[in-house]
């Protein structure tokens, strides 16, 4: 996961030098885009999933009927019946609640802390950089994945909250690096050193011309990395530590799946939202990246 | 969860060999064992499969199951004999057999060897084996909390004798008439005189005394390369050559390293007994069923206490489509094992589906208050998919509301044992040694060994003993059976299904397929 | 630049003591018995408990365990597993398998990578570029279980070109699958990185000024845009291997590779504190070892970047 944001992070990293769009031309630049424009719909078609599960299905997911087990589609049932028999299609509908619920506190949250302390921590070297990055170091020198397993082992209820939060405290390091990397070389460009030279105080440049900036990268890669989220959420199931039921997700969905190989449908379902999911919010990711980039602005 | 043992102790025995003649090249066969790697061979600190398994190649037992009828049979034993309170057993050995190192097999070997073990410092794993041999608990002394056992000044159990260089004589607590059945365990195998003065130094060149050996040196993470030891003498030796033990920690990447033809017998993993038959067609081989699985209602919490209450879960539980889901197994009809003598399949009345009864008897009951917590163990692939099963019937049956909680397996058995586990869980048991009493004796017996659910019954109690002491095998069944009886009233656990093995094999070797000890590699022929 | 390492190093030990004492509180904390794992499904009688609970010193206050365990570590006493594992002979054996399959991934990712990477920067909007961005769009869009399990039944399983599973034919053979597939899901990103890098710099200032200046083209490209376009790349790399260790958990599992992750794995599912806290010491030393070498490289390629 910190890998997929590197990449698309350290990928924007170089935008935005010198000058900003305002928001109401980002998204004129933006609705431009084709792309742009369906994969937005595409993921509102999720969001709506995820708020009104019902505007898609009349079926209740919890009414198993474990004769019916793994059977293939019929009428009235899409996409065949899941392992406890249960109606898969009124479970996926379902199951886009957690995993959009996941992937997007989870990002935001991630953007939210590693922006703030990566922009501390890239303007004000020393003290500040010296305990953020040393604090960074400590959470990033374990393997998130270790954290992961063992906080999750550890509490007596695995709700999407605690996921979140999870993901929150091994997720900002990643950011807050490349976060900081990008400050790092944005305070030492012209306009900041110019503005440091006529007594512009700290806060004001730092919200004025270091945070526009660097806000651009970050956004990107937050966008882009919304879907790598899903898969960890997939990824728990299969170490034993994901949500549990009655709690119903895409993720799980898919980690029992893995293990039934031999009845596709209930692999591919998942499999197909997971990833339909993660390349709208990569495309969109992309087009931001695009349409901030001042050298592809003509 | 004890079943992979039992079936793999129950396989251990003395096959038909056909392979006589000698044939064609070297007879070797890769056996797959979906574990992490042992880290030592050492039978008397031994309980768990893998560990079991590979002994059973190196070491004898004293007596075994005859796979074709069942009844038990000597092999290192000449005889064993009960007195006639069944309290004291004399075992007599034969003569002639040594280990593999030349030594020759004595009973100071077994005197020896079974002291080591009941000595609680040295903690291995098969102490708990000789709690029922008198002197006992001079050798295990309560240590407060926290406390390093030390070693007692009493090195020898006082039940254990050595008569001369052959027999040796075992006195019990009390009388115990299925001990002789429990000499197959191979967790009983003796060390010789050179390892037991430094097991430690011999944790991976262990000296055995059965039909196979340590091929070479054995590293750690290592395959075990065993080959034939042509000092075994005893009743029907395998017919392979040479076995390697390939340890595979992950069973389905176990199941895929066969289908790859990379080893030549696997356990079908519980995710694949759906698709086997069709990914190796003619290369697979089952098992009867065998071994016992539950719902345990834990006796700790009132809310479960009335009797009815339990009939109504039973009864809410359609066996037969939670059997398929399963897969290879069969709806439970009662407490033990359906290959056990004294297995009757009209013992359990509350077992049928009827959805209806079910309700009324929840009703008559009082009912249930509260969320019905499921416990399920996520180290097992399907222990969460097996919990949703039983928690929608028991939600949509009984209208209860059901939650779930997925724990590390030892975390389960942690808060159980300690009475702080809130609602079911599952269980799982085999027998060690073929006797319904093995069923009985260690979930229902108040402190029994595995009661899972804290059940406690003195008229059950005495029902037991009253079996234990009865010589004679067909009455004591009988007395058995009331006790069978009298759990299913109570119904601690709820039966749910027995369970079937399946095994892939690769075309060149046939396991040994048994009604009475399930399937073997070890004991394959060859083709 | 020595007084730089060597301050690196110093900050480097309290964090190294947070690390371990963190993580042995964690493993500490979680709930079980960690002895009743190693039982399997027999019960185990209170005298063989309270001997390997001695052994391990279980019964410890927890700041104890924890110095008990460092002074192990430190010594080099690393001891057994509870399962009687010779903990020395297991990293003999399991370091090889981490970093024959790191080493093999990163060669391969680096070699796609910066080679697919470096070419659609150059070719910008060309047909490589496009179908780059869309193929690595995809990549990058697919879960990572999703592309073990199905790379080791298609090409294992199925078509036999790789072992399944198991180190058993040694190396290459044995590691070239898992390599393969943490290789293209990684050149992915590093593909993109390494195009928009070369484009942000093609087209920056100071190689318009290089040019300008009549450099030659091979100057230009050598002295100028490569060191300017690998920057990122290099922040890149430290993530990249010090995530390789933790990604290994999945990896390893799927493909039987005897590696650390595995070894960390079994270690958190039986609670062994000891064994945790040392792996994630190496894990720390080679963390802090890559992001020292990253610091330093940054600071020869980016000369407004001094390490003083």
């Amino acid at each position: 996961m910190s890998e997929l944001q590197a990449v698309v992070g350290a990928e924007a990293q170089e935008l935005g030098d010198g000058r900003t769009l305002s928001n109401r031309e980002l998204l004129r630049a933006l609705l431009r885009k084709p792309q742009f424009v369906a994969c937005s719909l595409l993921l509102l078609l999720f969001f709506t999933m995820a708020a009104v599960p019902k505007l898609f299905t009349s079926v209740d997911p919890r009414f198993c009927e474990l004769t019916r087990s793994r059977q293939g589609r019929s009428a009235g049932h899409p996409f065949g019946f899941d392992i406890q028999g249960c109606d898969y299609f009124a479970n996926v509908v379902h199951g886009a609640r957690p995993s959009v619920l996941v992937s997007i506190c989870a990002s935001f949250g991630v953007f939210v802390l590693a922006g703030s302390l990566g922009l501390l921590a890239g303007y004000f070297p020393g003290f500040v950089d010296g305990l953020i990055s040393r604090t960074a170091d400590v959470l990033f020198s374990v393997p998130g994945i270790v954290v992961l397993i063992v906080i999750l082992n550890s509490v007596p209820n695995r709700s999407i909250w605690i996921i979140v939060g999870v993901i929150l405290l091994i997720g900002w390091p990643g950011g807050m690096r490349l976060m900081r990397a990008t400050v790092f070389s944005v305070r030492n460009r012209e306009y900041v050193l110019a503005a440091r030279s006529i007594g512009v105080p700290p806060v004001r440049i730092l919200r004025k011309h270091v945070f526009p900036n660097a806000m651009a990268p970050l956004l990107a890669m937050t966008t882009l990395g919304i879907g790598g989220m899903v898969g960890l959420e997939a990824a728990l199931t299969f170490l034993g530590v994901g949500l549990q039921p009655p709690s119903i997700s895409w993720g799980s969905q898919f980690g029992v799946a893995a293990a039934y190989r031999d009845t596709p449908h209930l692999f591919i379902w998942p499999a197909l939202f997971i990833s339909t999911m993660t390349i709208s919010f990569m495309i969109i990711g992309d087009s931001i990246r695009d349409a901030l980039d001042p050298k592809l602005l003509r | 969860m004890a079943l992979g043992l039992s079936l793999v102790l129950a396989s251990c025995g003395d096959g038909k060999s056909s392979g006589s003649g000698s044939g064609n090249g070297v007879k070797s066969e890769i056996i797959a064992i979906a574990a992490d790697p042992l880290e030592y061979i050492n039978p008397l600190n031994e309980n768990g499969s893998p560990g079991i398994q590979v002994a059973m190649a190196m070491f004898a037992p004293l007596v075994t199951t005859d796979p074709e009828t069942g009844k038990t049979v000597n092999v290192l034993a000449d005889s064993v004999t009960p007195d006639k309170s069944s309290q004291t057993w004399t075992i007599k050995l034969k003569a002639g057999n040594t280990f593999q190192n030349g030594q020759p097999l004595t009973a100071k070997d077994y005197v020896d060897s079974w002291n080591m073990t009941a000595q609680g410092s040295n903690a291995w794993k098969n102490n708990g084996f000789f709690s029922k041999v008198e002197g006992y608990d001079a050798l295990n002394p309560e240590t407060p909390d926290g406390a390093t056992p030390k070693p007692t000044a009493v090195k020898t159990l006082s039940g254990l004798k050595q008569i001369d260089d052959l027999t040796f004589s075992v006195k019990l607590k009390v009388p115990f008439s299925q001990f002789g059945l429990t000499l197959q365990y191979l967790g009983l195998a003796p060390l010789p005189e050179e390892v037991r003065k430094d097991p430690d130094a011999y944790k991976r060149k262990p000296i055995g005394n059965g039909p196979f050996k340590l091929d070479g040196t054995w590293n750690a993470g290592e395959d075990i390369k065993l080959v034939r030891w042509d000092g075994y003498k005893g009743p029907n030796p395998p017919a392979a050559d040479a076995i390697t033990y390939r340890f595979i920690p992950n069973a389905d990447t176990a199941y895929n390293e066969f289908l790859a033809g990379n080893v030549d017998f696997v356990d079908v993993p519980s995710t694949k007994v759906k698709s086997f038959k069709t990914d190796a067609p003619d290369q697979w081989v089952t098992s009867v069923s065998s071994g016992a699985n539950y719902l345990v209602v834990p006796a700790w919490d009132a809310r479960f206490k009335n009797p009815k209450l339990r009939h109504a879960f039973s009864m809410a539980i359609d066996r037969k489509a939670f059997a398929d889901l399963v897969g290879l197994a069969e709806p439970a009809k009662g407490l033990i094992a359906p290959d056990m003598a004294g297995y009757r399949d009209d013992a359990c009345e509350y077992c049928e589906f009827d959805a209806a009864k079910a309700k009324q008897l929840l009703q008559e009951s009082g009912g249930f208050s509260g969320p019905l917590n499921i416990n399920y163990n996520t180290t097992s692939a399907t222990g969460q998919i097996f919990a949703e099963a039983i928690g929608n019937m028991l939600r949509q049956n009984l209208g209860l509301e059901v939650k779930y909680t997925g724990k590390q397996g030892s975390e389960i058995t942690e808060l159980a044992d300690t009475r702080k586990l809130d609602g079911l869980r599952f269980s799982g048991w085999g027998h060690d040694y073929p006797s319904i009493e093995d069923y009985l004796t260690p979930m229902f017996k108040s402190n029994g060994d595995a009661n899972f659910s804290g059940y406690d019954n003195p008229a059950l109690d005495s029902v037991l003993a009253k079996g234990d002491a009865e010589p004679d095998s067909d009455k004591a069944i009988a007395i058995y059976q009331q006790a069978e009886d009298i759990a299913l009233e109570d119904m601690p656990l709820i039966p749910l299904y027995t369970k079937s093995n399946a095994y892939l094999h690769s075309a060149k070797i046939e396991p040994r397929v048994s009604k009475y000890t399930g399937v073997s590699a070890l004991y394959s022929t060859f083709k | 630049m020595i007084r730089f390492v060597l301050r690196r190093i110093l900050t480097a030990i309290p964090i190294g003591l947070i690390v371990t004492l963190g993580v042995f509180a964690l493993v500490f904390a979680m709930p079980g018995d960690p002895l009743r794992e190693l039982a399997g499904d027999k019960p185990i009688p209170a005298a063989v408990l309270a001997a390997k609970r001695a052994q391990f010193h279980l019964d410890d206050p927890f700041i104890v365990q924890y110095l008990l365990s460092m002074k192990d570590i430190l010594t080099g006493n690393f001891g057994t597993t509870f399962a009687g594992a010779d903990i020395r002979d297991q990293l003999a054996l399991r370091i090889p398998v981490t970093l024959k399959l790191t080493l093999l991934a990163n060669a391969f990712q680096w070699t796609l990578g910066l080679f697919f990477g470096i070419y659609a920067g150059f070719k910008r909007n060309g047909l490589i570029d496009k179908s780059l961005l869309l193929a690595t769009l995809v990549l990058l869009a697919v879960p990572g279980l999703v592309a073990y399990f199905a790379a080791q039944y298609v090409f294992g399983v199925e078509l036999k070109w790789f072992p399944v599973s198991g180190v058993l034919e040694g190396f290459p053979k044995s590691y070239l699958l898992p390599a393969l597939v943490i290789g293209v899901l990684g050149f992915a990103g590093l593909a993109r990185l390494m195009r928009t890098s070369i484009v942000e710099t093609v087209n920056a200032d100071f190689v318009k000024t290089a040019r300008a200046k009549g450099l030659g083209e091979q100057r230009v490209l050598w002295r100028h845009i490569l060191p300017n376009a690998l920057l990122p790349i290099v922040t890149f790399v430290g993530i990249d291997l010090a995530g390789m260790f933790g990604g290994a958990i999945i990896t390893e599992s799927i493909f039987n590779l005897p590696g650390l992750g595995q070894f960390m794995f079994q270690a958190i599912k039986l609670k062994e504190g000891g064994v945790v806290v040392l792996l994630s010491t190496l894990a720390f030393i080679s963390f802090i070892l890559i992001n020292l070498l990253v610091d330093l490289l940054y600071g020869v390629l980016d000369p407004r970047v001094r390490n003083v």
